[in-house]
């Protein structure tokens, strides 16, 4: 059951986005503190005033990387914002796991290469060659440049 | 895209090439967006639920605009953004970015994903230089696969590209959670 899944995917996170639509139907995002609702299944949401929001679809994504952008991991979930007597409730519906673990990173590099394949026979594009030296050159001379900083330092 | 490229010339006054500057913002909304690692990008659905991933974007101060690349293996958003043009890019994750207490900022905009794949050009290399600065790790991974295995990893380096055009830009502070934030409407 997606509720389940999400309780505890959630726990693993300081905080997260919650994502709706504005009256003029562009995505308005907010980061809250997700603290599940057992009773009613939902996880309460505190917005700030003046967004134009309305009940409907929603989204909330959890997300971490450290300060490098690594040790990458995430969770989405699908659901519904709904305003309540006790304020706005976001009620999820489907869990839609993200990056973090092994299981993540194979279903992303099969998945991914798999749907890549597709996308480039529907529209007949002959991918560009990948410049692997040409991107080591670039990391080589990061380097350089960072040990550069450090002698003179 | 057939639009005006804001360049400088010796008659001209040099185009900022500070976001703040740019758009009428605080210097602190402008710090956000040149410092913070990630931001949350939303895009709608077909169902019409707003989608939401954390991305690396880059801004384009001569075009006043972002760019985010996505690899044709995950080009989910890039469907979604044919459909819908209608965006945002929330910037509420400080990690790695020095900045004590910054303000959130959420940027509304519109979206375009032209056709092709973005190319190993001069853009490629400052975007590139700007990644490997700030997720060395990713990159090196990648450089370091014996030649034969990187066709493995090619489809990740296709890249879609999407522009986003800010219309809206709003910023609140930790101390206004609940209240009200500040707006430019572009």
């Amino acid at each position: 059951m997606a509720w389940r899944e999400i309780v505890r995917a959630v726990r693993r996170y300081d905080s997260a986005v919650i994502a709706v639509r504005d009256k003029h139907g562009y995505p308005v995002s907010v980061r809250f503190l997700p603290v599940p609702d057992e009773r009613s299944q939902t996880l309460p949401v505190p917005l700030p005033d003046g967004l134009s929001i309305a009940p409907g679809p929603a989204w909330i994504l959890c997300h971490y990387h450290d300060e490098h952008l690594w040790s990458l991991r995430s969770f989405g979930a699908r659901g519904s914002l709904e305003l309540t007597p006790d304020g706005w409730r976001f009620r999820p519906t489907t869990f839609v796991p993200g990056m973090g673990g092994v299981v993540a990173m194979i279903r992303l590099f099969v998945g991914g290469r798999r749907r890549a394949r597709r996308y480039l026979t529907a529209r007949g594009i002959v991918p560009p060659e990948i410049r692997w030296d040409q991107i080591n050159a670039i990391k080589r001379q990061i380097k350089a440049e960072h040990a550069a900083g450090s002698a003179r330092r | 895209m057939n639009e005006p490229v804001l360049t400088t010339t010796s008659a001209a006054a040099p185009v900022s090439s500070d976001f703040s500057a740019l758009f009428g913002v605080p210097a602190e909304v402008g710090a956000v967006v040149r410092e913070f690692r990630s931001c949350e990008f939303s895009t709608v659905a077909r169902d019409g639920t707003p989608v939401t991933w954390p991305t690396f974007p880059f801004f384009e101060p001569e075009r006043r605009r972002f760019l985010i690349t996505s690899s044709v293996g995950l080009a989910q958003k890039a469907f979604n953004i044919q459909r819908d043009a209608r965006v945002a890019m929330l910037f509420s994750n400080a990690m790695g970015s020095g900045l004590a207490s910054p303000p959130t900022v959420l940027i509304q905009g519109d979206a375009e994903v032209p056709a092709g794949l973005g190319q190993f050009d001069e853009r490629f290399e400052s975007m590139t230089r700007l990644l490997f600065e700030r997720q060395p790790i990713g990159i090196t991974l990648l450089g370091a696969l014996p030649g034969p295995l990187r066709h493995l990893v090619d489809w990740y380096c296709w890249r879609v590209l999407i522009y986003v055009r800010p219309r809206r830009i709003r910023w609140w502070y930790e101390s206004d959670r609940g209240g009200t934030s500040d707006e430019v409407v572009l």
